[in-house]
């Protein structure tokens, strides 16, 4: 295959992100504009008021993208969308955008899903090695994947109920940290003592994940000690929640990493940039002789660069659907398109 | 001189190229609930009908509303890439303006939300917009009640004239209006209730 320079539009959440990737592994150059420090005062993403500053930002971020990869419109060859999951409204600003320019200048759109954009980050650093499991944990999802080759997903498991960073956030709030309090929470848990008494999360034969149960621990135990008026040590309850997280889903990897006989193993999404994970994780993969994947920090939140990752290898597999892009909030991680 | 109309706000979508006095294509069709789906086929269609291309276009008349929240943004999305893409000037006007453009006289214009509220507005016989306001369309009424009351939807004991698009006044009216294409911004006129608080 020629040199593939792939436009790239990521607008599932509160990011409106832009990038430029050359054959789906090095960035030519990525604008990010975060909506942070607007959904903060409101405690988390407003869908309506995300929509609404894709809105406003597309434009200036694909000029300012352009002006500072020195490239124009005329050397891209394709150009990648993500068409899902996420917040509907978002992605329809990004979709729309993409179909648009697609459309206009006669290139191939290529629509890319969301998760597969957080495991090809990791490509951008390294190029994947196969078979794979690719661990995905973010805001929105929490998700063991079976890859035998490139673009081909197998879902072994995934959470029932709230997505891991999802509870770091609402566990963060409990904690009276402000919005988005994954990060902060994760600091925290770094001064503290393993001292609270919390259960282990859906500790099972599957490969699925809970997190709501130990959410709601969280919250009954921050209640009762109050009620016998106790003061909560915050580093310390931080703490503990953290290595329950953590180790449930280090085990239940590490489990399916036996059970399919991968010995690569790939770490994706926001929740990637959690420290005590990446340092678990590498761990138990340096006993075990596994080869560990992590992306880079800035690859691990949403972001355009990933999406023209795994654009370029859903174009070279065959694995998109041609000039069709219809935004969908739920979407599996499918197999084969 | 060219000019691209897109207006994807309101009940209906309206996809137009005009030139100078002349239309040469005008799609018209209700706006359901596939507008994000079927809006770059429609766009396509109306400069294949005008046997044109996009680089043929000097300019882009695109709603910013109010109406249609997903509405709004899809049809600014699109203008707003195209006009930047094709380096060409762009402008926004209102959905009342389009609505009340084939009246010459003075019109109260309602796109009903959650009735009574309403987007409402007032506009004189210049097509100029003297008022818009979202609020309860009685007592907006009942303010300018001497004049005709323009709406795509049935208001309850009141008598209403259907909205009539002229497009050449509209391209003339804003011949030489234009706007930043990374400024332009959507006037959804009403706020979010996460907003008022």
């Amino acid at each position: 295959m020629t040199d593939k320079y792939i436009l790239a539009i990521e607008t599932s959440c509160d990011e409106t992100s832009v990038a430029i990737v050359k054959n789906g592994s090095q960035e030519i150059a990525t604008i990010t504009m975060s909506q942070i420090n607007i959904h903060g005062k409101f405690g988390g993403v407003v869908p309506e008021i995300a929509s609404r500053n894709h809105e406003v930002n597309i434009t200036m971020a694909l000029e300012t993208l352009f002006e500072k990869s020195g490239l124009s419109i005329k050397d891209i060859d394709l150009i990648a969308v993500t068409y899902g999951p996420g917040l509907i409204g978002s992605l329809l600003v990004g979709l729309i955008v993409a179909q648009t320019l697609a459309w206009n200048n006669k290139i191939t759109l290529v629509p890319v899903h969301h998760i597969a954009g957080h495991i090809y980050a990791n490509n951008l650093e390294n190029n994947l090695s196969f078979p794979l499991i690719a661990l995905v944990v973010s805001g929105g999802h929490t998700e063991l994947i079976l890859m035998q080759e490139d673009y081909s997903f197998q879902k072994i498991g995934g959470t029932l109920d709230d997505a891991v960073g999802e509870s770091y956030d609402k566990v963060a709030r409990i904690l009276g940290l402000e919005y988005p309090g994954g990060p902060l929470l994760d600091k925290l848990a770094q001064k503290g003592q393993d001292s609270y008494s919390l259960p282990i999360p859906l500790d099972d034969d599957s490969f699925d994940f809970s997190f709501s149960g130990l959410k709601s621990a969280v919250i009954n135990l921050v209640h009762n000690e109050k009620q016998r008026g106790k003061t909560i040590i915050k580093e310390d309850l931080a703490t503990s929640f953290q290595k329950r997280v953590v180790e449930i889903l280090v085990k239940k990897t590490m489990r399916a990493m036996q059970q399919y006989q991968v010995k690569n193993l790939v770490l994706a999404g926001g929740v990637a940039a959690n420290s005590e994970l990446r340092e678990t994780l590498k761990l138990a993969c340096l006993k075990n002789n596994y080869q560990f994947f992590q992306p880079k920090f800035d690859y691990c939140t949403d972001n355009a660069t990933m999406i023209g990752a795994a654009a370029y290898y859903a174009y070279k597999t065959g694995n998109y659907q041609k000039n069709k892009a219809v935004a969908k909030s739920v979407e599996e991680l499918k197999n084969k398109i | 001189m060219k000019t691209l109309f897109i207006d994807t706000a309101s009940a209906f979508i309206n996809v137009a190229i005009v030139e100078k006095e002349t239309i040469l294509c005008h799609h018209q069709e209700k706006n359901d609930n596939k507008l994000s789906e079927r809006i770059i086929d429609i766009i396509d269609q109306v400069f294949q009908k005008s046997q044109l291309t996009t680089k043929q276009i000097n300019k882009i008349i695109v709603t910013n509303g109010p109406g249609s929240f997903t509405g709004i943004r899809v049809g600014l999305s699109v203008a707003k890439t195209l006009a930047w893409d094709l380096k060409i000037p762009i402008c926004s006007i209102s959905t009342f303006q389009v609505m009340a453009s084939g009246y010459e006289e003075k019109t109260n214009i309602i796109i009903p939300d959650r009735l009574p509220m309403a987007f409402c507005a007032y506009c004189d016989e210049k097509l100029d917009l003297k008022e818009a306001i979202y609020t309860d369309y009685h007592d907006f009424i009942l303010k300018n009640k001497e004049i005709s009351v323009i709406s795509y939807a049935n208001l309850p004991n009141q008598e209403i004239k259907t909205p009539k698009i002229d497009l050449i006044r509209i391209i003339k009216k804003f011949s030489a209006a234009k706007q930043s294409v990374y400024t332009l911004e959507p006037n959804y006129l009403k706020k979010l209730a996460v907003e008022q608080n």
